[in-house]
């Protein structure tokens, strides 16, 4: 059992030296983890780098990772030339080139196909480039009392009452799970971040400015 | 996880370890629903693929009864030839209707039948060559012939624009679907190029840097290939050239007991959620309204999670497609400041 696992035993009102009720600590290292995948999903706080040689002629190319699961990239850059992708995406590439597929060159631009695959536009005219991806990743879920637990230190309050919602939840008490799970959220900072996105864009941009022409409405004239 | 596993954490959420009050049926049957909510909701999951030309085809089928005895997981089959209702029979041209019903067989036939696709590259077909979709497609988000963007017609539309439909060949330019049902569709016009081994009477195909010899008698399709055990790196090789390379939407499928959903492991645990609601808004002796309202919530909370993902994927993008600033209309007309002010008249 480790540090969170007691935790959350202490909240519960558990024996944490020989518990009676939890002598398998299962369940609650699930919700662990589940808040664990939850917060790296929204926040993106866990990031890995993802190297892929290029080949010639090659554009598209599986994301497959051994240890963690995939959730985004960040930032994906052509080492060696030392220069960072646009991300695109295949309506702008068919709106602006229709014969695209045909075009073999030095990479400039990467859409995102699905949740494992990545295409580069153009594909490479010569193997030998690195494409270096910046990810964020949802850690792999810890199996054991000395696993490695892939969140920040700040996270992780939030991560015990989470568990603890969900200790309620299986008991029957909807109020107090509503409750603690209401305190992962506001701990976590995820109850803004969860919000529905406008459509609108948000951008840095100064005040329009008067042109000499412009036209001054007749009742603002002295 | 599995379902199996899924369903131990569910029935813990459920308090009803043994299935005393919503039996594995049933909560298999909830999962598959709340699996094609998410699916139908978020449109995540995509795959690429390029389907070969000619079409390769494992097994070749008349009759509608034949299809039962078909796989379901089998994408590589083809219902050949055409199909007469009133005498119920499998036909290949015309005029062997006409000899059926007793009339002199004058209708000459405009090509030639096939019952593998592959052999109408060996001559004029008299039919169109469908061209099955991955079993698990679900809607094209990009299809190409030849590394060509295609676009879809209606098979009405190119009926109607092209007597000569069947037969007219030369660069694809669009596709169509004869029938939804079938999960086909025909390029048109119809491609002349088409490349394999020939393996006396059998076709082989392969794709670059692969050499197959016709006594093997084997018909290749190499999907993916891991370049070494060291890289830890695995890749798709499609090869576009003279094939149909394709972008496609997954469908969900009924997932079994021992099935894994298609979905990233970290969106499971929300397929789990959506299950509990449902499960204990049922009319149970199970049926607890503040923990429905709870889970209910926790649901519609991890489909905002699942829409705030899908959004992030695309948050590195420099641009947004969207209408662009509008014309400032103006209230009054506009004139020249040399003029006179209006008040002075």
């Amino acid at each position: 059992m480790n540090a969170l696992e007691k935790e959350v035993l202490q909240y519960i009102g558990e024996n944490t030296v020989s518990p009676d009720v939890f002598s398998d600590i299962t369940p609650i290292r699930d919700s662990i983890n589940d808040a664990i995948e939850e917060i790296s999903l929204l926040t993106g706080s866990y990031q890995e780098r993802y190297i892929i040689p290029l080949y010639e002629g090659q554009g598209v190319y599986m994301l497959e990772f051994s240890r963690g699961e995939y959730a985004y990239p960040t930032n994906v850059f052509i080492r060696g030339d030392n220069y960072s992708l646009c991300q695109t995406d295949l309506i702008k590439l068919n709106m602006t080139n229709p014969n695209w597929m045909k075009d073999n060159s030095r990479p400039t631009e990467y859409a995102l196909i699905g949740t494992k695959y990545l295409l580069v536009y153009p594909a490479p005219s010569a193997t030998g480039s690195i494409l270096e991806i910046d990810c964020v990743v949802i850690p792999e879920r810890y199996e054991n009392d000395n696993g490695r637990i892939k969140l920040r230190e700040n996270f992780k309050k939030s991560v015990i009452h989470y568990a603890v919602s969900e200790y309620y939840a299986t008991r029957g008490d909807a109020k107090s799970a509503a409750n603690h799970l209401a305190q992962f959220m506001k701990l976590s900072g995820l109850d803004q971040m969860a919000e529905l996105s406008k459509e609108t864009p948000y951008r840095l941009d100064r005040e329009s400015q008067r042109t000499a022409n412009s036209y001054t409405p007749i009742s603002s004239r002295s | 996880m599995k379902v199996n596993e899924q369903l131990i954490r569910i029935r813990r959420f459920l308090r009803d370890p043994n299935g005393r009050i919503w039996d594995d049926d049933y909560l298999l049957n909830v999962l598959n629903d709340v699996h094609e909510e998410i699916m139908n909701y978020a449109e995540i999951l995509k795959e690429v693929t390029v389907i070969q030309i000619p079409p390769s085809y494992r097994l070749s089928y008349f009759y509608d009864w034949e299809y039962a005895y078909i796989s379901t997981m089998e994408t590589g089959f083809y219902q050949a030839l055409r199909h007469n209702h009133q005498a119920d029979l499998v036909y290949c041209h015309d005029w062997e209707l006409q000899q059926v019903w007793g009339i002199a067989p004058d209708v000459s036939a405009a090509g030639a039948m096939f019952t593998q696709p592959f052999e109408a590259w060996y001559l004029e077909p008299d039919d169109a060559i469908k061209i099955r979709f991955p079993v698990d497609f679900r809607a094209v988000e990009f299809i190409a012939y030849d590394k060509e963007p295609i676009d879809f017609r209606y098979y009405r539309t190119i009926k109607q624009n092209d007597s000569q439909y069947l037969t007219t060949t030369g660069t694809p330019v669009y596709y169509y679907r004869p029938d939804e049902l079938d999960n086909s569709f025909v390029l048109y016009p119809r491609p002349t190029t088409a490349s394999w081994t020939d393996g006396e009477g059998m076709a082989l195909f392969s794709s670059e840097d692969e050499t197959l010899e016709s006594e093997t008698g084997l018909s290749l399709r190499r999907t993916y290939s891991t370049l070494s055990s060291n890289t830890g790196l695995d890749l798709n090789i499609p090869t576009a050239n003279d094939n149909v390379f394709l972008v496609y939407s997954v469908a969900p499928f009924k997932l079994g007991m021992t099935d894994e959903s298609p979905l990233p492991k970290f969106l499971h645990k929300y397929i789990e959620h959506g299950v509990l609601a449902y499960a204990y808004t049922a009319n149970t002796d199970g049926k607890i309204q503040s923990l429905a309202d709870l889970w209910s919530n926790r649901f519609e909370y991890a489909k905002r999670v699942i829409k705030k993902y899908m959004s992030t994927r695309m948050a590195a993008r420099v641009y947004r497609l969207g209408h662009g600033k509008t014309a400032r209309r103006n209230k009054h007309p506009r004139l020249p400041s040399t003029y006179p002010n209006v008040d002075n008249f």
